[in-house]
């Protein structure tokens, strides 16, 4: 359902950050993607969501297809609109909005009957947000934060989901949930998931794929070249 | 105001948006009773706030604010000449007005315009706090301002909300404008009206509604008292004394009276 091929990215028209990736997510399917720190990880979730422009990047050279569109050049709406959520790395939640007023927000397409119903779904999920659901969302705390974050990305209703590092900056017990719970939503909505991390996750994430970027295919620009795939 | 808590811009032209308002309003008032007129130019301000924002906005997206500013000075002197080459330079007069509300009070006489100006100034504050804290746009609006990517990557169309927020701009100025207009006539002093915008939201906070309704008040009262114990000594005072308060109150509280500071937490 995702495929990208061959893919090129460069900022500001000089800087290169992929240099030909390919890599493919199927239908339920749940694929890591790892590779160390600047490996170009972020650049190819901003190229799936058509984010690029907005960090000075474009696509260069290669394709990405989408449920079987073309869908390389697309605009971030339109691509949010064929089901793919990406969560960017950072934790991109609105700090200066309450729990409820992100998940509004994460909701706009939805209607009123839909979005309450939704809302209500992610806090019988995510208890602790309920109890904290009119604070700032800026002071809850980095596990809170990444349950909230997960709770917009369904409210979204993606068919696929891709989530940045969402280890980053949690304890592990935090990390487990976060993984568990992702797998649990990938089971129960039929969601196909593409998670990025630095370094394989605990255990309890059941992947059907991982896609590496092997240290030996490392271009000479610190770039990688190629990205080598593993069943399992 | 309500642009800069959208999009960080801070839009000079406003004063030239009262304007164009204003004369809008004053067209059809000559074909339609004054309610009426209103109503019918309420659109068209919505229309020509997209419109700035198409033209002279959009094409600036991803530069720098400065830059964005700069073009809304550039827009403020095109349209001061602008409206002058359509309508003339003469004060023009809106025919008809507004239904008499003055009421005499412990021997104070509050005239209908006052009356009419609060109860505006009141709904409309109300109604863009509403807008802004409840509303389901509203929430789109403040998701943006904070973090636009962030907004684009949960599929949200920041650019058709954001050109709204300058079309609703627009809307409020002309209401203002013709409000101005009901009791002074239509004529270019009234970009003066849409310069004394800046201290009443530079004290409030640039990006508090509330804030600004009070920092209204506060100058308002401040201007008529020093209007009736100061204009004696100090002729002219009372035009600077706006100013004089933002630039007293802006040395102790760099955010404003009620703006909100950031919160600073990783």
């Amino acid at each position: 359902m995702l495929s990208v091929e061959n893919l090129k990215v460069v900022y500001r028209g000089v800087i290169l950050a992929l240099d030909g990736v390919s890599l493919e997510v199927g239908e339920g399917e749940a694929v890591a993607l790892l590779g160390p720190n600047g490996a170009g990880k972020s650049s190819l979730v901003r190229a799936m969501a058509g984010l690029l422009p907005k960090f000075e990047g474009r696509v260069l050279d290669g394709k990405v297809r989408l449920f079987g569109q073309e869908a390389t050049h697309l605009d971030p709406v339109r691509i949010s609109q064929m089901g793919l959520t990406a969560v960017l790395e950072g934790r991109p939640l609105f700090r200066y909005l309450t729990p409820v007023e992100n998940l509004v927000a994460a909701g706009h397409r939805l209607p009123p009957r839909e979005l309450k119903e939704g809302m209500e779904e992610v806090f019988a999920r995510f208890p602790r947000l309920y109890e904290r659901r009119r604070e700032q969302a800026g002071y809850l705390s980095g596990g809170e934060q990444q349950m909230l974050l997960l709770g917009m990305a369904l409210l979204t209703r993606p068919r696929l989901l891709v989530v940045d590092e969402p280890s980053l900056g949690l304890a592990p017990k935090l990390v487990e949930e976060v993984m568990r719970t992702l797998d649990a939503l990938r089971r129960e909505k039929g969601l196909s998931l593409l998670l990025v991390e630095q370094t394989p996750g605990p255990p309890s994430a059941s992947w059907t794929g991982c896609t590496c970027w092997s240290g030996a295919a490392w271009s000479s620009r610190g770039a990688p070249r190629r990205p080598w795939r593993t069943r399992t | 105001m309500l642009v800069f808590r959208a999009t960080s811009v801070v839009n000079f032209a406003i004063g030239e948006f009262l304007l164009v308002g204003a004369y809008l309003t004053y067209t059809f008032a000559l074909l339609l009773p004054l309610p009426l007129a209103l109503l019918a130019a309420l659109p068209l301000a919505f229309l020509f706030g997209l419109l700035v924002e198409r033209g002279f906005v959009r094409p600036l997206l991803g530069r720098s604010v400065v830059a964005v500013i700069m073009a809304t000075i550039g827009l403020a002197a095109a349209l001061d000449g602008g409206v002058q080459l359509l309508w003339g330079p003469d004060l023009k007069y809106l025919p008809g007005s507004l239904p008499d509300l003055g009421f005499e009070a412990g021997g104070v006489f509050v005239p209908s315009r006052a009356v009419w100006s609060l109860l505006l100034a009141l709904l409309l504050g109300l109604g863009l706090l509403w807008f802004l804290r409840k509303s389901r746009y509203g929430v789109l609006v403040r998701a943006i301002s904070e973090r636009e990517v962030a907004a684009l990557a949960l599929g949200i169309p920041t650019a058709r909300i954001l050109a709204g927020v300058w079309g609703l701009s627009a809307l409020l100025a002309t209401l203002a404008g013709a409000l101005l207009a009901v009791g002074s006539g239509v004529g270019y002093n009234l970009v003066f009206f849409g310069l004394k915008v800046f201290p009443v939201a530079i004290l409030g906070g640039l990006d508090a509604v509330g804030g600004a309704l009070a920092a209204g008040f506060l100058l308002g009262v401040l201007e008529a008292l020093s209007q009736r114990y100061l204009e004696a000594y100090l002729p002219g005072f009372t035009e600077a004394l706006p100013f004089v308060v933002v630039l007293l109150v802006l040395l102790l509280k760099p955010y404003g009276l009620f703006g909100e500071r950031q919160i600073e937490r990783v």
